[in-house]
């Protein structure tokens, strides 16, 4: 889990847009519909381990 | 080249927790009395590796948030976290030339001790300067070695880390700050008398290489001999070496 204050300013590295938490451990950027890791309570955010959202 | 850094600290992560550079309060000190942290900051520090400098903040912002490349050094930090029972500092792995964060977000923001890494130093400066809000502050140390000192310590940092990619010295600096829209609030250059054996082993250099180095340094002719000084203390190598302390303004 991570904290809302940290939530609140996390961007997609690639865009700047506001990413959203996504459950279990995911960080959605619904701009670029990238999927950014959260590994062991640390997001990846990184834009070459971004993975694309199946969901869209 | 983040692939590269990530696997020359990756194996050396716990060695920076405890370096006496790294962790020292007196450097850390100096990180706060050119930082000018303040009680509601929003801090970001990049390439925080353990997270020293964040620690150093944390007392004195709201919050603090350590950003790095290696995963292992992270993993240190927030077992720091915890053991100190820190609440107001988070982790985050990212790249300083593509910052997770929006424009104009942070109060504060610090980088020590890394920039000599990064191989497009243009596209650093200028996420430091988009994610700082407008009218605050950089505060930015790193090894800046004078011209002749530079050529010579730039073969041992290659070999010692092949993470190494340039020193620059403190007008270059000034010259991509301001390139990259800062204004130059102070720029200052520290000589400080330098553990050679402690910098090889916070890298883990095999010692026969260490020594090889070390000659490489005691070897220093001219203008760089005059400012590395090596001297042997009770056997081991003591020199000099620099750094900058940049503090830069984003104007608004």
């Amino acid at each position: 889990m991570i904290s809302q204050e940290l939530l609140e300013i996390l961007a997609c590295p690639k865009c700047h847009t506001k990413v959203e938490f996504k459950e279990p451990d995911q960080l959605r950027c619904p701009n670029c519909k990238v999927l950014y890791p959260i590994v062991d309570g640390i997001p990846v955010m990184l834009i070459e381990e971004a993975k694309p959202d199946q969901d869209q | 080249m983040p692939d590269d850094v990530r696997s020359r600290f990756a194996p050396v992560a716990a060695n920076y927790t405890r370096s006496s550079f790294h962790a020292s309060s007196e450097r850390l000190q100096e990180v706060l009395d050119l930082a000018r942290p303040k009680p509601g900051d929003l801090a970001l520090d990049v390439a925080t590796g353990t997270g020293n400098t964040a620690f150093a903040l944390a007392p004195h912002v709201r919050r603090v948030i350590g950003l790095d490349l290696t995963p292992e050094m992270l993993e240190q930090a927030r077992r720091l976290t915890a053991e100190r029972g820190i609440k107001n500092a988070d982790w985050m792995l990212g790249d300083v030339a593509d910052l997770p964060f929006a424009d104009d977000t942070f109060d504060l923001y610090t980088v020590r001790a890394a920039p000599h890494h990064f191989a497009d130093v243009e596209a650093f400066l200028n996420e430091a300067f988009r994610v700082l809000k407008p009218g605050r502050d950089a505060a930015f140390i790193d090894c800046s070695p004078p011209a002749a000192a530079r050529e010579v310590l730039h073969e041992v940092e290659l070999r010692r880390d092949p993470s190494h990619v340039r020193a620059l010295t403190v007008d270059e600096w000034a010259g991509h700050f301001e390139r990259a829209g800062f204004e130059m609030e102070g720029a200052a250059l520290r000589e400080l008398d330098w553990d050679y054996d402690e910098w090889m082993r916070n890298m883990a250099v095999d010692p026969a290489l260490a020594e090889e180095l070390a000659g490489v340094i005691e070897a220093a002719t001219g203008d760089a001999l005059v400012q590395l000084h090596p001297e042997r203390r009770e056997g081991r190598l003591r020199h000099a070496y620099w750094h900058c302390l940049i503090r830069a303004h984003k104007p608004g």
